[in-house]
């Protein structure tokens, strides 16, 4: 870098700049950030839960958990973030064919587990859940929908990353960017982590 | 590439410094996860029971693992340490407090009562008129009703203030008749006949009228009470 | 030595720079600063009218110059516009233009996420406006308490103005806060640690952590009265088992922090004009730093305090009064550092010196209404009274405005190349620091007397007339002196004196560039060897150190320097629309949020793939 000759030794001082790249770290610092959100959501459920059970205004979530799907549902996103791993491991070592595979593998399981939650409430709507009903279905679509929104923009992102693969622009689908893509898409399941314990298996705790 | 310290990789390079994870670090945490969600799975499908503090230990331990390992926070440079933990750790505290400043935690023990319900209703809510113009829509219709039922008033307080000393601590009889069961002096055990024993009391015994005492809104919660107590009718 | 040239590309020629279009479509740091500026200095008036005419309503009892609900919507959208397009947007203006040029960087991490931030926020800022155009201005306060802004109570659109434009600012924050950080953290001259960044700098990227961490909790509780009004959720609903209570928790475990954001850029502001104006550097500059940190950090476990009058318990209130109260202690301990920082200096009495003279009496005094209040029993009697608003407009005119007007008379030649005229600037200071206190310090006495906030009226015959109207006529003194600002401002762009490079014999790098600054900042990256980097070089090192460096140098430089500088782009300015169009369309109708979607989609993939 030319206009950097200038840029003398710096052996008698620490360098100054943090050496990584500024899109991981920004994202590093929009996943902070994006903790805080759940986390508001997430008291926000657990502030009101049980609250309903005090006033008998029911469904409750036991009168309406599968634990067929949940189950299910929580092994599938599971999966796509070992998936979605072997995607960053397969373009660092530079093998295209793999990359595309595992990318497309994580998109799908993606939307598997989006299928499955628009299942769940579809069915719990049908159960009579209702967004207007009582605090737990406020909350709990809320809570989880924004989730499942988030899942939703995920599959589209690795969708549109994969898509790029097979265009022109195919060398900017680097390392760091689909790293990047991962640390959203890991993000995605570990809120899920903690969505999946404190909404689901709470209700089942002695 | 000359000095555009505005492009995205700006001082820093594009790959690791360090050595990457192998795919065989990876296959093994895969497998450790799927181990620990199949043991958070046990309570669902009653294959055994597990408290709160197990499951919560056991999502922390997967939540770390996808973070550290999956998301590379482990081996990766220390500044993206110092951003996600104390923000991740700043969203756990917020959510506890919330939690204590919203009575989650006394809730939960009410929540978890297995006993007869005490002062809240046990059975369906009669039907009260809400006055007119209350709370408009129909998210408030059901939770309008639900509220003016519910009495203000703990029946088993009551009870425990006003008849244990001789009826008993469990009802179970003593100076006075055990309520607990399906035998009963006056009237037949409804509701209405237990209130009309507390309105009048028993003339001949010690059972007074407790009415002048106790009120009609206490009266109704320890009728509510003792009807409950699996001898009501 | 021969200077190298320096080769920029063509989209950076004299002809692609001029013209509107060329605003619109800028990525460029300093432009986005000086838009951010403009744009908060306007919406300055338009708070400021909001404030007279609320003024004028008080002047003396029984008025009704302004209905009742119309004084409500004035209160909530003087407040909104002051906190959010004014304040705010100024120190983004600051951010913007100075932070790179004093870390020695060529422009910020992501130039047109920056453009993104500038257009979002002005959208934003229009669109809560528009509502005075649109049927009804909100009028449930600009921290819009529930259930008040249920649908129930507040069925007008104002809300829905007010919830959905908060969101579309927040997004605006949100970004420029990621790309700040990065940019402070990623993008500094070599030799330049943290420790040796100017205290400016560390104020911006406390209060960019302090963004990033507390607006999230503002966005819930808005997507929640959002859910409320528009779906009919019961998040606020009491009769259906929803607590009003879980908005005041969300809206000031923002809220706190947001005041902190609110009055770092200032302090950092006032921590950079003291040392160059009392020719001494800053004292215990380690500490400053350091107690910002833990203003920052402390302030997000503080938010109750605004909620003493709840119910909450006296574990609850125990635990945010002594935080609360523990605040003021680094607070205190910048208070000192500053004034040992002018004590024995040799002091010049410039504009911008006098502003920051100002904000430390200022802000001192709003401090101490604030600690008083940070005992429950006392804030028993204060809650809802104007002691309230006496504090928080000292902190927030005598602290944060007086820094930031600081920052423009010290900051301007830089900018503009001209000097303000300091007469004109005096004239603006003394009328600004006697119409303050002649408005707001009265109503310390009138909260003593118990009048109420918030309310469009009041009755004669409780001693509150005389201090009312004294009020009035401060708030006017106050309109003066900003049009006195404004004239000055005019004046000195139209032919103010030439400034040159270092008008002020400055410290920082920004002093060592043209002014203004070109295009491409900095020839050469500079080279730092301390927190003074310009003092050193002028008047030698200011550790001592023998700086060999600079004779090595020498021989390295290359004849030319070809330096590359990201192009315009029109995609940020798309996305933003993008952004209020999918907020707005929630008002209008859902084919509107879905365009407003796609636009956003689009618009960030095209950006994605648009060469650099």
């Amino acid at each position: 870098m030319s206009s950097d000759h200038s840029a003398v030794s710096v052996h008698e001082h620490p360098p100054p700049s943090f050496g990584v790249p500024n899109l991981k770290l920004a994202f590093w610092l929009f996943l902070a950030s994006d903790c805080m959100l759940f986390g508001s959501l997430i008291a926000t459920y657990l502030s009101y839960r049980g609250k309903d059970q005090l006033f008998g205004n029911g469904p409750y979530p036991l009168d309406l958990f599968s634990v067929e799907v949940t189950t299910i549902s929580t092994f599938d996103l599971l999966m796509s973030s070992v998936t979605m791993v072997l995607a960053v491991a397969a373009i660092q070592r530079g093998n295209m064919f793999q990359t595309r595979l595992w990318l497309g593998l994580t998109a799908l399981l993606g939307a598997i587990f989006v299928g499955f939650q628009g299942y769940e409430f579809t069915h719990f709507y049908l159960e009579g859940l209702k967004l207007q009903g009582n605090l737990f279905g406020s909350t709990f679509y809320v809570l989880t929908g924004f989730h499942g929104t988030h899942v939703t923009l995920g599959v589209v992102w690795l969708l549109l990353v994969l898509a790029t693969t097979f265009t022109k622009h195919k060398n900017m689908v680097t390392h760091l960017n689909v790293e990047v893509a991962g640390l959203y898409w890991h993000f995605v399941d570990i809120v899920w982590i903690v969505i999946f314990t404190l909404v689901y298996l709470m209700e089942y705790t002695v | 590439m000359s000095g555009h310290d505005s492009h995205a990789h700006a001082g820093g390079h594009d790959e690791h410094e360090h050595k990457p994870t192998s795919i065989s670090t990876y296959l093994g945490v895969a497998a450790v996860l799927t181990v620990l969600t199949v043991i958070e799975i046990g309570p669902l499908f009653q294959w055994y029971n597990l408290g709160p503090v197990p499951l919560l230990v056991l999502s922390v331990v997967k939540f770390a693992m996808v973070v550290f390992i999956f998301m590379h926070l482990g081996p990766d440079e220390p500044i993206y340490k110092k951003i996600f933990v104390p923000s991740l750790l700043l969203a756990g505290l917020m959510v506890t407090v919330m939690m204590l400043l919203f009575g989650s935690f006394t809730r939960a023990e009410q929540m978890a009562y297995k006993g007869p319900v005490l002062g809240y209703v046990a059975a369906p809510p009669p039907k009260v008129e809400t006055p007119e113009g209350e709370a408009g829509g129909d998210a408030a219709a059901g939770g309008a009703e639900q509220v003016a039922a519910a009495p203000a008033v703990d029946g088993a307080e009551v009870f425990k203030t006003n008849c244990v000393a001789c009826h008993g601590p469990e009802a179970k009889g003593g100076v006075g008749p055990n309520l607990t069961d399906a035998e009963w002096k006056n009237g037949s055990g409804t509701l209405a006949d237990i209130e009309t024993t507390l309105n009048k009391g028993v003339t001949g015994t010690a059972m007074i009228s407790w009415t002048p005492i106790l009120g009609d809104e206490k009266i109704k919660a320890v009728a509510l009470y003792v009807h409950s107590l699996g001898g009501g009718k | 030595m021969a200077s190298p040239a320096i080769v920029l590309p063509e989209h950076c020629s004299e002809e692609k720079l001029s013209g509107i279009w060329s605003w619109i479509t800028t990525v460029d740091h300093k432009r986005i600063g000086v838009m951010y500026g403009v744009s908060a200095l306007s919406f300055f008036v338009l708070g400021g009218v909001e404030a007279l005419a609320i003024r004028t309503q008080l002047a003396m009892p029984n008025q009704s110059i302004v209905g009742a609900h119309f004084y409500n919507s004035l209160v909530t959208m003087h407040a909104t516009t002051m906190i959010f397009l004014m304040v705010m947007p100024l120190s983004a203006a600051f951010f913007n233009y100075m932070v790179p040029l004093m870390i020695g960087a060529r422009d910020v991490a992501f130039p047109r996420l920056n453009a993104f931030s500038f257009w979002t926020f002005l959208f934003g800022g229009l669109f809560i406006n528009s509502s005075f155009f649109f049927g009804e201005a909100p009028a449930a306060g600009w921290f819009g308490y529930a259930n008040l802004t249920s649908i129930q109570y507040s069925p007008g659109p104002g809300v829905d103005f007010w919830a959905l434009g908060l969101q579309t600012l927040g997004v605006a924050s949100l970004a420029a806060g990621f790309n700040f950080i990065a940019t402070i953290l990623n993008m500094r001259a070599p030799g330049m640690s943290l420790m040796r960044m100017p205290v400016f700098v560390w104020m911006t990227l406390v209060v960019q952590f302090l963004v990033i961490l507390s607006f999230p909790m503002i966005t819930v509780a808005l997507i929640l009265l959002t859910f409320d009004r528009m779906f009919g959720t019961n998040f606020y609903v009491p009769e259906a088992g929803g607590d009003p209570l879980l908005w005041q928790h969300l809206f000031w475990l923002f809220g706190h922090p947001e005041v902190y954001i609110l009055i770092l850029p200032a302090m950092g502001i006032v921590s950079e004009v003291l040392p160059v104006f009392a020719r001494k550097p800053l004292f215990g500059a380690p500490f400053v730093i350091f107690s910002g940190i833990l203003i920052g950090f402390v302030g997000f476990g503080v938010w109750s305090h605004h909620m003493f009058t709840t119910g909450l318990g006296p574990v609850a209130d125990t635990a945010f009064s002594l935080a609360t109260m523990l605040i003021a202690i680094p607070t205190g301990v910048k208070i000192f550092n500053w004034l040992a920082t002018i004590w024995g200096g040799s002091i010049r009495f410039t504009t911008a010196m006098l502003f920051a003279l100002g904000f430390i009496s200022m802000f001192t005094i709003g401090g101490l209404s604030g600690v008083m209040h940070a005992s429950p029993p006392i804030d028993l009697h204060h809650q809802d009274s104007y002691f309230v608003v006496a504090h928080f407009h000292y902190v927030l005119y005598g602290g944060a405005i007086l820094g930031l007007f600081s920052g423009i008379y010290y900051w301007f030649p830089k900018i503009t190349g001209k000097l303000m005229d300091e007469s004109w600037g005096k004239v603006h200071f003394w009328s600004s620091l006697v119409g303050l206190n002649v408005t707001f310090f009265p109503m310390h006495f009138l909260g003593m007397q118990g009048m109420p906030r918030r309310v469009y009226t009041y009755e004669g015959g409780f001693g509150w007339d005389i201090w009312n109207l004294c009020a009035t006529v401060g708030a006017f003194m106050l309109a003066l002196s900003a049009l006195i600002f404004f004239i000055n401002l005019l004046k000195s762009l139209a032919n103010g004196e030439q400034a040159g490079n270092d008008p002020w014999d400055g410290a920082t790098l920004e002093w060592t560039l043209t002014s203004p600054p070109p295009v491409h900042n900095f020839d050469l990256m500079p080279k730092v060897t301390s927190e003074r980097p310009f003092w050193d070089q002028k008047y030698g090192s200011t550790h001592g150190h023998d700086d060999t460096t600079e004779v090595a140098e020498e021989e390295q430089l290359p004849a030319e320097i070809h330096i590359h500088m990201p192009p315009a782009s029109y995609w940020p300015m798309v996305v933003s629309f993008g952004v209020i169009t999918f907020f707005a369309g929630l008002m209008i109708h859902p084919v509107v949020s879905v365009v407003g979607a796609l636009t956003v989609i689009v618009g960030t993939v095209a950006w994605t793939f648009e060469p650099e």
